[in-house]
């Protein structure tokens, strides 16, 4: 049966040929998958590939954005010149007023460290930064993760601290040599330690999914918390640098019978609106008093 | 043996290029919620009709590329497209006759399947707190199907892909 139909030319397509080897190759493949997503979510392994894998397809990201650049871009383009000039005297007003404000700050940095170093204080540590752009916003709904356009080579490391104009924003995921991926604080995954600026209570913000607010978890009903309370990171978890602000208490709802307080915090960082962010750097060397009026302007990009 | 000759491959990757592109392009978020699955719609249409070529190592490294794409952990989405392409692999001389909403009713069926064991991974891996809506692509995928499946056999018509 077999012997003629070996010396003649198949002329249909042979679609029963792999049948038997389904299985095997399903079972096989399947195996490797199941392998995969062990290694990958208990170790490091696969990180250094995963990165140099991420660059070579960053090319897809950057053209999935292109439509919104776009946008952007023409947007500008037709804005009319009286609009721009309006936004050029409220800009240069605001200039202003924060320039005046730096004046101020550069002797108050002075005479802060000149306290602390009377106080014996053990750590003056001063933050560098880099600002970056978000360059893509991570396609998974659930999850609150965006691209940004610095990596390894900028000198961006993972657990990386990212603040924007108005306050903490998240923290640097993985990185590849040209960007990084930065997970939002209001991930359900983030966390951040934070202290009540007002009374120094420490407590834990966690993120819910929401766009602009996050939560106070065990936060008994009798803490000294009141609503508007400014929240800042307390730089306990080697995250996030001390001092910045997270946000503000929105709502507190105490429950009869419950022994934790709900506590809503309403974030200062626009987290869905910005497009430029900050890299946090921490340089732990010890900063002399007499640099200190200088600090500002290196801090500038 | 000699098997005829693989013919205008190129119109496969591109068309899976194109998928991944869609499946990345930033919406907002109540439209990305029911963002189809592109990719698997494009996985699955190339493995039933050439799937003596587009088979299970097909899906599993275009799996495995979606990973790296979409930042998941690797083996989550091919593990997902390794299912597509053996439930369809297995059907796929029933599907071809189909008529249209019967296919579109099927391709429910089996993107339905991998978002379900998208969902069961990532809740295993404890990445956010699941909801139904997850299953949200899989109903447009099958509102789209009809469309990508005529747009797919007209390219593979006129470039003679076998």
């Amino acid at each position: 049966m077999s012997s003629p139909c070996k010396s003649q030319e198949p002329a249909i397509k042979p679609i029963f040929s792999q049948q038997q080897s389904l299985a095997t190759r399903f079972v096989f493949l399947l195996l490797i998958c199941i392998a995969l997503l062990f290694v990958d979510h208990r170790y490091h392994y696969l990180s250094t590939a995963r990165s140099w894998l991420t660059m070579v397809v960053t090319p897809l990201q950057w053209i999935s954005d292109l439509p919104s650049r776009a946008f952007s871009t023409a947007d500008e383009l037709v804005t009319s010149r009286s609009e721009l000039l309006e936004e050029n005297t409220r800009l240069k007003a605001r200039n202003l007023i924060l320039e005046q404000k730096v004046q101020k700050l550069a002797s108050l940095t002075a005479q802060n460290l000149r306290l602390k170093e009377l106080l014996n204080s053990s750590e003056l540590v001063d933050e560098q930064v880099l600002v970056a752009e978000i360059i893509g916003v991570d396609p998974d709904p659930y999850a609150h993760i965006v691209t940004i356009n610095k990596g390894s080579s900028d000198g961006v490391f993972r657990g990386q601290a990212i603040v924007d104009a108005h306050g903490v924003m998240g923290q640097v995921v993985a990185v590849n040599p040209v960007s990084s991926k930065v997970m939002l604080v209001t991930d359900t995954a983030s966390r951040v330690p934070v202290q009540v600026n007002r009374s120094g209570y420490r407590a834990i913000a966690v993120g819910t999914g929401s766009k602009d607010s996050m939560e106070l978890v065990h936060i008994p009903d009798t803490v000294d918390i009141r609503e508007g309370d400014l929240l800042t990171s307390s730089g306990l978890g080697q995250i996030y640098p001390v001092g910045y602000p997270l946000g503000k208490v929105r709502k507190i709802v105490h429950t009869p019978g419950e022994a934790f307080a709900k506590i809503e915090v309403q974030l200062m960082a626009e987290v869905n609106r910005t497009r430029f962010v900050l890299l946090v750097f921490r340089s732990d060397e010890e900063i002399d008093p007499e640099e200190a009026p200088e600090l500002n302007q290196e801090e500038g990009l | 043996m000699s098997i005829q000759k693989a013919n205008a491959h190129w119109v496969v990757w591109f068309s899976l290029l194109g998928a991944f592109l869609l499946s990345i392009v930033p919406l907002p978020a109540w439209i990305s919620i029911a963002r189809p699955s592109w990719v698997a719609m494009v996985v699955l249409y190339w493995v039933m009709a050439l799937p003596e070529r587009f088979g299970l190592f097909f899906a599993f490294f275009t799996g495995l590329l979606m990973d790296v794409v979409l930042g998941t952990t690797f083996g989550q989405n091919s593990m997902g497209l390794l299912l597509v392409a053996v439930i369809v692999l297995g059907l796929h001389r029933r599907l071809r006759m189909f008529p249209w909403w019967q296919q579109a009713f099927m391709v429910f069926v089996i993107v339905g399947f991998y978002q379900l064991l998208n969902l069961w991974i990532r809740s295993a891996l404890g990445r956010t707190p699941p909801t139904l809506w997850y299953l949200a692509p899989a109903l447009t995928s099958a509102a789209f199907w009809p469309w990508v499946s005529i747009i797919l056999s007209s390219l593979r018509r006129d470039f003679r892909v076998t």
